[in-house]
């Protein structure tokens, strides 16, 4: 368990470690499966995400129970994410207004960590940038898996907004 | 030369409709969000309200609107599905607010208030009446966008109140 916290704790290090590039405060919706992280109800999802190389961003998160019992269970993580189509964090060309990302990460309940594990995620439509100040992120979806519990999850983000407040530059 | 005039006057026409069209305010369009319901006989889990909606005023800033639509869960055939109708106003139309330096388009703070009836289409029944408040709501012009928006729930089957969160909401003008 000890080894566990050190290894979040180094995650979230290296992530913070990574702000040099674009930072962006993002919020969102969360769902997962029945049998998943939260059981039923809705959940919102806040983090911040820097962009450290043209391709690629690390992201930290917080999702918590919004209905029907509030902040009842908190799960928090962070990702690594790599743009397909184009860069998004450049100087030297406009990027494209549209793009799709794969990524992945480490996520697990913050207070007692009875659930934790790897994920994996797609999202397949984002619009905007931080040359746009805003992005919308659609869609995503992915696979996480319960360590302890030893499960496979699906979860998605229906819907997620960042609001890019600086720039490297 | 008949022909010339007649072809002149018909791109002159259709450059007129083109202008009136151009002046005219947006009227209607679509609506989605994402529920999630604290209500007796309303399942806890999330919900999908996807609407047609239209302003009875729409050069005004502070138009009146109604929509007709549906709640639907994510699982059809596990939970109940709601027709909706109501309507709404808006509070306050601010387009010096504070935030606005986030967004990249022009944006007013518009938070708005509504009233909302639920009829359980599984039960054919009145399923409850809710009132909404959406305190963070910015306009965008052709398109709104309002989060966590709290709504007071009264459950008709059950007879007793509950309460709910719009986690999101896009609103979207067509017409």
């Amino acid at each position: 368990m000890r080894r566990l916290r050190c290894t979040m704790i180094l995650l979230l290090f290296i992530s913070l470690s990574l702000s040099a590039g674009h930072l962006g405060l993002s919020i969102g919706t969360f769902g997962n499966g029945s049998s998943g992280l939260f059981g039923t109800g809705t959940q919102v999802q806040g983090g911040l995400v820097f962009g450290f190389a043209p391709r690629w961003e690390t992201e930290l998160f917080v999702i918590t129970a919004a209905t029907a019992d509030p902040f009842s269970r908190t799960i928090g993580g962070v990702g690594i994410s790599y743009a397909v189509v184009s860069p998004v964090y450049t100087q030297k060309e406009v990027p494209s207004y549209g793009n799709t990302s794969v990524g992945f990460g480490f996520m697990g309940d913050i207070s007692d960590l009875s659930s934790y594990g790897p994920f994996l995620r797609v999202t397949p439509v984002a619009v905007g940038g931080p040359q746009f100040k805003l992005r919308e992120r659609a869609v995503t979806f992915g696979t996480y898996y319960d360590v302890p519990n030893k499960s496979f999850t699906l979860f998605w983000n229906v819907f997620m907004l960042d609001f890019f407040i600086s720039r490297s530059s | 030369m008949r022909h010339i005039k007649l072809a002149i006057l018909a791109v002159m026409l259709l450059f007129s409709m083109d202008s009136f069209l151009a002046a005219s305010p947006y009227v209607a369009g679509y609506r989605v969000g994402l529920d999630g319901y604290d209500v007796p006989t309303i399942s806890t889990d999330e919900y999908w309200s996807a609407s047609l909606f239209a302003d009875l005023m729409p050069t005004s800033r502070f138009s009146p609107s109604v929509h007709v639509g549906f709640l639907l869960p994510p699982y059809p055939f596990e939970e109940a599905a709601y027709a909706t109708a109501g309507a709404s106003i808006p509070l306050a139309y601010w387009l010096g607010h504070p935030l606005r330096s986030l967004f990249r388009r022009d944006s007013a703070y518009a938070p708005v208030f509504g009233v909302q009836a639920l009829f359980d289409l599984g039960h054919m029944r009145l399923g409850g009446g809710s009132a909404n408040l959406q305190p963070l709501r910015f306009d965008f012009g052709d398109k709104q966008v309002g989060i966590l928006s709290i709504q007071l729930v009264y459950d008709t089957v059950a007879d007793q109140w509950g309460w709910g969160l719009r986690i999101f909401e896009i609103s979207h003008y067509l017409w």
